[in-house]
């Protein structure tokens, strides 16, 4: 796609939804990386209304963020409802400057006014000058590129390609395999089958993005725009005011050759690269599980799966996160503690076929649990990391 | 204030909880100009302070939010949590009629006296009444008609919804018991607690005593996505008596709305104490006291009065006014819902007090032939543990104090239990009683205004379906596998706060004290909005109807400008 400016072809269109799908799934990572950022007890040196001012933010990132799952989610049903397949693979974290087309990359960054200004740019209204925002915030240039420049360019293009192919041409995917709120726990997912439900699908998105000219106050960029004016507004009130942990930004396990290394906080304590890698194996099979969901036409077994995928978020991908923000993360970074690296390892995509993904996704369960419990045996480390294991235990697919 | 004083308006409002500052915002929208007066204290910048006071009480009731030295303006919310109350006669906020009475309880709803009202710490439940509600004579040969039908209220309750702001879900609404939807909801439904999916699981399409029992979301004032510039529901479980974050509509939404247009203006600590009729019936001046107990009157020849209070502050002005009372009607026809639980440990954890205190309920139970004899009743489905009848801190202390329970044993006794803690609630119907009513005792409250005298008794029709609700809950849980099912005793019940009644609406101006758009028969500038209107109380939380009929009132007032505008 980077040869041309418009989707003319189902394949164009496949590209740019993959790349919307990573994307969303990136931006999902980052927001998440922050709010895990965020201080959430009352002994972490905050005043009771600076915290409960915190926490709601956190909360608002939270929701910001499940939204960005429930977009790659109908991204998902977008594809296979013209042929595709359901995508999660993105490239990992710190990502080279110039991977998209944004001049602002997507990486793990705590909580801070710079994040904040990264995050509006991610979900800039097409009505505000990008140009304007990128220089006037970040006093960086703005090249001119061939395709887009923010999400809502980018969809705005798959919309005109969907619209310039003939539907019955277009929509020949598996009306079975469509997924609504009564398969997975996202109420506004909508299953797409034709032109109408694909452009209902694509607007939701850009909704929730950069918001309509009659509702944008309760869009992403607004969102964000009201948390960045809290926090400059209470650093004004407060010159001692920090809301963040003392976390190391954009940690990896081991260099993978993909990333910016130069960005990159590489871990050097043994017990968080041990946790921060059983973490990415668990996120990354949380993926694969809801991929398999959005591959398959037994949705009575899927809607187990998927339930099983999104309760691993809140009681045992978070509290890992918390976990490694209580670990060192290693000499080298003072007193700074360690962070999740939300890395993608090279995997399979799991089959359609439900007796066979049960068996893949059991024994790649019963091996990270071996992991965890070897983990658990090395070291002492904070109750976050039991808990999280005891659920994971307590579960089952 | 003198500005103010001497300022005509075309409108004078009496209270600025939901029904009022909603009032006050439509008609500030068509050019009216509106005074707001509000017994109350402003306060929206304490809402966090106030959640930190909650936090730190150990007596947590739905006024410990609020409570603070010298409140001008008494309130039972407030009564109920003051401190060194030993006086007899200063006890209860209410003095009670007992004679007769077979129930312990009196009556024990509450409300709040602060700008925005009780929504402050309301449940923020918005389900719509259903078409029988308006019809209990015609059909059941119970109770009594409303003047009006649920088709006249169908569009103000879509107005309703999108301006307080409420997730529910459509499709599994829409026609179910008899009551079409012409519009969607705002927003999707605030997904179900963990508890509401082991109920859908085991108990969702049986049938139990006769009905197909639906587990389904409960439409709620509570934002589940970013709406009207308030953030979504975020689980902080407090929503009685506060939400911190105000993802839980309350009334100063719309305050600050009103406020906006230029066209309102607010008082606060202004406790309205009169009305002043002439010979015409035309309400021409009312009179309020101010925090200094100086009297204040204000000149309302020019001016429609409308009075949104609550139902119990509204008829005790007018009985103190000595107004709009020629049909004897006033105070009469006192209504709640008149509630019972039952309480269990489920098998598997459950999980609760994550997101809303409630997110589903059972509504089977809200019509049938049944109504002939016994009240309908609504089911929640609790999202708190045992709710107001055990909390956490109370399951604790008994582990400690009784079982003599302490460290790794205390804590994980205190994990196996909270977290299996269930409760189902039943609302049933209080059927208009003119004998339930308020009064005015000879007791005056702190500023100098006679006390509201409160009779209240539960009839047979309520303990009736006390009985039946328990026996469904009873079996319910069994479906959904439980133990230590425990209930509340016979002769208890307790109150909803949902106080409705007292200034009913009809056509019969002998019979009723306002017409079915609140405008008094007797006083033609007179006005009356909010659940004191209500003929009957049905069994759904009242608020949501109160707010359509204040539209439609206003709609009325307006000549329809709001339903060609907003519509």
């Amino acid at each position: 796609m980077k040869y041309k400016h418009k989707a003319e072809t189902r394949s164009d269109i496949l590209t740019l939804l993959c790349e919307a799908s990573e994307i969303e799934h990136g931006l999902a990572c980052s927001y998440l990386f922050t709010a895990f950022s965020l201080k959430c007890e009352v002994d972490e040196s905050l005043k009771w209304e600076q915290l409960h001012m915190v926490k709601k933010w956190a909360a608002q990132i939270f929701f910001v963020a499940s939204e960005e799952m429930l977009h790659l989610a109908q991204v998902w049903n977008l594809l296979t409802a013209i042929g595709g397949t359901p995508y999660y693979a993105r490239p990992n974290f710190p990502l080279n400057a110039k991977y998209y087309h944004f001049d602002i990359p997507i990486s793990l960054n705590p909580f801070s006014v710079s994040t904040m200004k990264r995050f509006k740019m991610y979900e800039l209204p097409r009505t505000i000058n990008e140009k304007d925002y990128v220089k006037t915030e970040f006093g960086l240039s703005f090249e001119d590129s061939y395709d887009y420049k923010t999400v809502g360019d980018l969809y705005a293009m798959i919309k005109e390609g969907i619209k310039s192919i003939p539907e019955e041409k277009l929509f020949i995917g598996d009306k079975d395999i469509q997924i609504g709120s009564d398969v997975i726990d996202f109420p506004d997912i909508i299953k797409v089958t034709d032109r109408k439900t694909s452009l209902e699908a694509i607007d939701q998105i850009m909704e929730q993005g950069e918001g309509t000219e009659i509702d944008e106050e309760n869009s992403h960029y607004w969102i964000f725009s009201q948390i960045l004016s809290e926090f400059e507004q209470e650093i004004v009130n407060d010159n001692s005011f920090n809301p963040v942990k003392n976390i190391i930004e954009n940690p990896v396990v081991f260099n993978k050759g993909d990333i910016d290394i130069n960005n990159a906080n590489i871990l050097q304590n043994e017990s968080a690269i041990l946790i921060s890698d059983l973490f990415d194996d668990l996120y990354v099979l949380m993926m694969q599980i809801l991929q398999h969901v959005f591959l398959t036409s037994n949705k009575k077994k899927s809607r187990e799966l998927g339930k099983f995928a999104i309760h691993m978020m809140p009681i045992v991908i978070k509290p890992l996160a918390d976990c490694l923000s209580k670990i060192p993360a290693g000499s080298l970074y003072k007193n700074k503690t360690a962070s999740p690296s939300f890395t993608i390892n090279r995997h399979v995509q799991i089959p359609s076929n439900y007796d066979i993904a049960i068996i893949l996704i059991n024994e790649r369960l019963a091996h990270l649990i071996e992991r965890s419990e070897f983990i658990s045996k090395k070291y002492d480390l904070p109750e976050e990391f039991y808990k999280a294991i005891k659920s994971l235990k307590s579960i089952k697919p | 204030m003198d500005k103010i004083k001497n300022k005509k308006y075309d409108y004078i409002i009496v209270g600025s909880g939901i029904c009022g500052s909603i009032a006050a915002y439509f008609l500030a929208k068509f050019n009216k100009t509106v005074l707001l007066l509000e017994a109350g204290e402003t306060r929206d910048k304490d809402r966090i302070e106030m959640s930190g006071r909650y936090a730190r009480t150990s007596r947590k009731t739905p006024g410990s939010p609020y409570v603070k030295e010298n409140q001008f303006a008494d309130s039972p919310d407030f009564h109920e949590n003051i401190k060194n109350n030993n006086s007899e006669k200063n006890k209860n906020f209410y003095v009670f009629d007992i004679e007769n009475n077979k129930f312990k309880n009196v009556f024990k709803s509450t409300y709040q006296r602060i700008t925005g009202g009780s929504t402050w710490h309301w449940l923020g439940n918005v389900p719509r009444f259903i078409p029988s509600d308006f019809k209990m004579n015609s059909i059941y040969r119970v109770g009594k008609d409303w003047p009006i039908t649920y088709h006249d209220l169908e569009t103000y309750y879509c107005i309703a919804e999108n301006e307080i702001g409420v997730s529910g879900n459509h499709e599994k609404w829409n026609k179910y018991l008899g009551a079409y939807r012409s519009k969607s909801f705002p927003m999707s439904e605030i997904w179900e607690c963990y508890a509401d999916t082991l109920f859908i699981k085991k108990v969702d399409g049986k049938s139990i005593n006769g009905k197909e029992i639906r587990i389904l979301p409960t439409p709620q004032a509570r934002n589940s996505e970013n709406y009207d510039g308030r953030p979504a529901c975020a689980g902080n479980s407090s929503c009685v008596p506060i939400c911190p974050i105000q993802a839980k509509y309350d009334a100063t939404v719309h305050i600050k709305k009103a406020l906006k247009t230029g066209n309102v203006d607010i008082i606060d600590n202004a406790v309205v104490n009169k009305l002043i009729e002439n010979e015409n019936k035309e309400i021409i001046a009312l009179s309020y006291l101010t925090l200094n107990n100086n009297k204040v009157e204000i000149d309302t020849k020019t001016a429609k009065v409308i009075l949104a209070a609550n139902s119990i502050e509204i008829p005790r002005l007018l009985l103190n006014s000595g107004i709009a009372n020629s049909s004897d009607q006033v105070g009469r026809n006192l209504m709640d819902h008149a509630q019972g639980y039952v309480t269990a440990l489920t098998n598997e954890k459950i999980y609760p007090f994550r997101g809303p205190l409630t997110t589903s309920g059972i509504d089977a139970f809200r019509d049938g032939e049944q109504r002939k004899e016994l009240s309908a009743f609504r089911i929640s489905i609790g999202n708190d543990g045992w709710g107001r009848i055990k909390s956490p801190n109370a399951v604790v202390r008994e582990l400690i104090i009784k079982e003599n329970l302490l460290g790794s044993k205390l804590y994980n006794a205190v994990e196996e239990k909270v977290t299996r803690m269930i409760r189902m609630s039943y609302s049933t119907e209080v059927l208009p009683n003119k004998n339930n009513r308020v009064t005015l005792s000879d007791i005056k409250d702190n500023i100098g205004i006679r006390k509201p005298k409160i009779s209240f008794n539960i009839s047979k029709y309520n303990a009736d379906a006390f009985e039946v609700a328990k026996e469904v809950c009873t079996k319910i849980f069994n479906e959904v596998g439980v133990s230590e099912l425990s209930t509340n005793d016979n002769r208890d019940y307790s109150g909803a706060g949902h106080i409705m009644g007292t200034t009913c609406m009809g056509n019969d101006p002998e019979k009723s004290v306002v017409n079915d758009y609140g405008n008094s028969h007797d006083n033609h500038n007179l006005y009356i909005i909010g659940p004191s209107v209500f003929t009957t109380s049905g069994t759904a939380n009242p608020t949501l109807t109160a707010v359509a009929l204040t539209i439609r009132t206003i709609d009325h007032l307006l000549n329809n400008k709001i339903t060609k505008n907003e519509v």
